[in-house]
């Protein structure tokens, strides 16, 4: 009997229930939070879906040393977060993104990219806060990128130079990709007048099909000779882009934004999710993070706003400000978000197409940062 | 080391400044190249000028034929009754929901015969009015 | 139905044949009944509408209406236009058929191929433009409606 009671104590004691402290049932609420989120609201489902469920499976309280928690090695978990660590699931993700992108409205009208550019400063000067609050300069490289607003681009510069901060960053990053309709309009509403807002942008021209060939090999040589630590980022995408638009692999271009995407954003998702585990989560650092992570959200909204007013005051032909924020490479909610907040002014307002330029330059300017913080970082 | 002071010992403004300027450096770079790309596919291509497909579109007839009811006499003597009853103008929706009330036969398919041959039509201000004689 | 079919509706006569192939790759047919609901006032707009035979009638909380019976008619726009949630309730007045449109995939579309994306929403716009107004006006109208019950 005695035996018997013992046995029941040990597997009582291994169990989840008396391994749980608060950490993880707090961690656990914000994994059921993301899920509600993703299905009941439709915020970004395909991406907090598997964030929220992989932060269910990384707060399971396990006992350490059977080879089940994300941190352990020979973990199934640990084997599929190799992908996140190793830098190799973001460059698979910006294939796919390559893959599914027009950029033919940033080529008609090559002035909107610098708004992209503008709002990079969110990155640089989240950098500087991260600094001046105490992180290392690694750390706060890797914490200025949220402002890229590109959650791949997050979690690669995180791996490179702050593996153990991956968590909370790319759960900052990509909470407030999902939060861009709330952070973003009255950032824009403030910065600019109505006047401003009913600015009606002129049809780009055609684009013809050999321009768009010739750009993705351009760009990608450009942008690699300049920075070349952006090279797994942007040679992917625009890789992705020259498989899209040369159209003789065109299946290679449907598997690369299809079936490959959606594979590496679920193994990505999840294991982002499991390695917010309670104890290396629920730190102040991580407050700092989701702190600067906001503010950086709002800087490079602010700075591609202003820096399009800027742009008007030199150039004949003026730019509607609001398609500043869609330097914000939230592709392509950001884009959405002018495309709403200009129609609150004028429903004939037709602003989306104008701001994919900024939005998908926002992607490439990103990328070039993460480049260049990794190359100083070095 | 917090503030200023730490930005400054980790070289923080040089860094922002160098990476803000490499970034715009790229991006107006490749943003030129972008600009002259038309006039180089000219001088590869010379001046052809893509052909444009406008196809002529052909009346399809996906609608099929609107057929008169034999007995749209009857309806219209039972729905004249319900319209006298509510006034016009009048709510569309108010009268298909009061038909079904009524128990009257399919009142959708006949609020639709009933605007194919004029007898209901709009105002223009969302309501509608009878045009039964 | 066919490309060459939806190249024949108003919406889409202007697209080459590539372009009106994509849109039928997103595009789904479906047979309504006479008296079904399209889509409810207050939902959430995910679903875009083209007509492709039948007549139906789109109504709101004030009960003003109006009807649509041409082939390349458009409703649920408010998938593409604040405040993205069905400002009406459409419904059959006959047996018809629809052609359907995820929302998100027609951001997707507009994304991967900006002057397709152009030329359907200037068409949208074109199509539906003067009862945008008319929709939004009764927004004021809707937000104190949909807390009621119907």
């Amino acid at each position: 009997m005695d035996d018997i009671l013992k046995l029941f104590a040990d597997f009582w004691s291994n169990t989840g229930f008396a391994l749980a402290d608060y950490r993880y049932i707090v961690m656990i609420a914000v994994g059921l939070t993301f899920i509600y989120l993703g299905i009941a609201k439709h915020y970004e489902p395909l991406l907090l879906v598997p964030i929220g469920f992989g932060i269910l499976m990384g707060n399971i309280p396990v006992f350490k040393g059977l080879g089940l928690a994300i941190y352990e090695d020979n973990s199934v978990l640990h084997y599929l977060y190799f992908g996140v660590t190793s830098g190799v699931y973001p460059p698979l993700i910006f294939l796919g993104i390559g893959a599914m992108t027009d950029f033919s409205t940033m080529l008609a009208r090559p002035t909107l990219m610098l708004l992209g550019a503008a709002a990079q400063m969110g990155v640089f000067l989240t950098f500087l806060g991260a600094l001046a609050l105490g992180f290392e300069p690694n750390h706060a490289a890797s914490i200025g990128i949220i402002g890229g607003a590109d959650g791949p681009t997050a979690i690669f510069l995180s791996a490179k130079l702050a593996p153990t901060l991956i968590g909370p960053i790319a759960i900052a990053a990509y909470s407030y990709m999902a939060l861009v309709p709330v952070i973003q309009p009255p950032i824009m509403r403030l910065l600019t007048s109505r006047e401003e807002r009913l600015i009606q942008m002129k049809e780009a021209r055609e684009v013809s099909k050999l321009e768009k060939i010739i750009f993705p090999i351009v760009g990608f040589l450009l942008c690699c000779f300049l920075a070349p630590a952006a090279l797994p980022l942007l040679g992917m995408l625009f890789f992705g882009n020259l498989l899209k638009e040369c159209v003789v692999a065109e299946r290679l271009a449907q598997t690369s934004r299809t079936a490959l995407i959606d594979i590496v954003t679920i193994l990505l998702g999840i294991t982002v999710g499991a390695s917010t585990q309670g104890d290396v989560f629920l730190t102040p650092s991580s407050v700092g993070i989701f702190i600067l992570g906001a503010l950086s959200f709002g800087i490079a909204t602010a700075s591609g706003v202003i820096f399009a007013k800027i742009i008007n005051f030199f150039s004949n032909e003026s730019i509607n400000p609001l398609l500043g924020a869609a330097g914000v490479s939230a592709v392509p909610d950001s884009a959405r978000v002018v495309q709403m907040v200009g129609q609150e002014e004028d429903p004939s307002n037709f602003l989306l197409m104008h701001a994919m330029a900024p939005n998908v330059s926002g992607v490439i300017g990103s990328a070039i940062a993460a480049g260049v913080l990794w190359s100083f970082m070095n | 080391m917090y503030g200023f002071e730490a930005i400054s010992e980790h070289n923080g403004w040089a860094i922002s400044i160098v990476g803000v300027l490499i970034v715009f450096t790229g991006l107006v770079t490749l943003s030129l190249l972008i600009r002259v790309f038309p006039k180089i596919i000219e001088i590869i291509e010379g001046t052809g000028k893509p052909k444009s497909q406008s196809k002529k579109s052909e009346k399809g007839s996906l609608r099929p034929e609107y057929s008169m009811d034999d007995k749209i006499k009857e309806k219209i003597k039972q729905y004249q009754y319900l319209i006298s009853w509510m006034g016009e103008p009048f709510a569309l929706p108010r009268l298909i929901d009061l038909a079904q009330k009524r128990g009257l036969d399919r009142p959708h398919a006949t609020i639709s015969q009933f605007i194919h041959a004029s007898v209901i039509q709009p105002d223009g201000k969302g309501f509608y009015l009878w045009h039964a004689s | 139905m066919t490309v060459e079919e939806l190249q024949q509706l108003d919406i889409f006569k202007e697209l080459s044949y590539s372009e009106a192939a994509q849109i039928h790759a997103i595009s789904k047919t479906s047979r309504v009944n006479e008296g079904e609901s399209l889509f409810e006032m207050g939902n959430p707009a995910h679903t875009f509408f083209v007509i492709l035979s039948g007549d139906y009638m789109i109504y709101f909380c004030d009960d003003t209406a109006f009807t649509l019976h041409q082939p390349g008619d458009i409703t649920g726009w408010s998938t593409v236009v604040r405040p993205y949630q069905y400002t009406g309730t459409a419904v059959a007045l006959t047996d018809g058929e629809v052609l359907t449109f995820d929302g998100s995939e027609l951001l997707r579309l507009v994304q991967g191929d900006a002057s397709l994306g152009d030329k359907i929403m200037a068409k949208v716009y074109a199509n539906v433009g003067e009862r945008i107004a008319f929709a939004q006006s009764r927004t004021k109208t809707n937000e104190s409606f949909i807390s009621e019950d119907s």
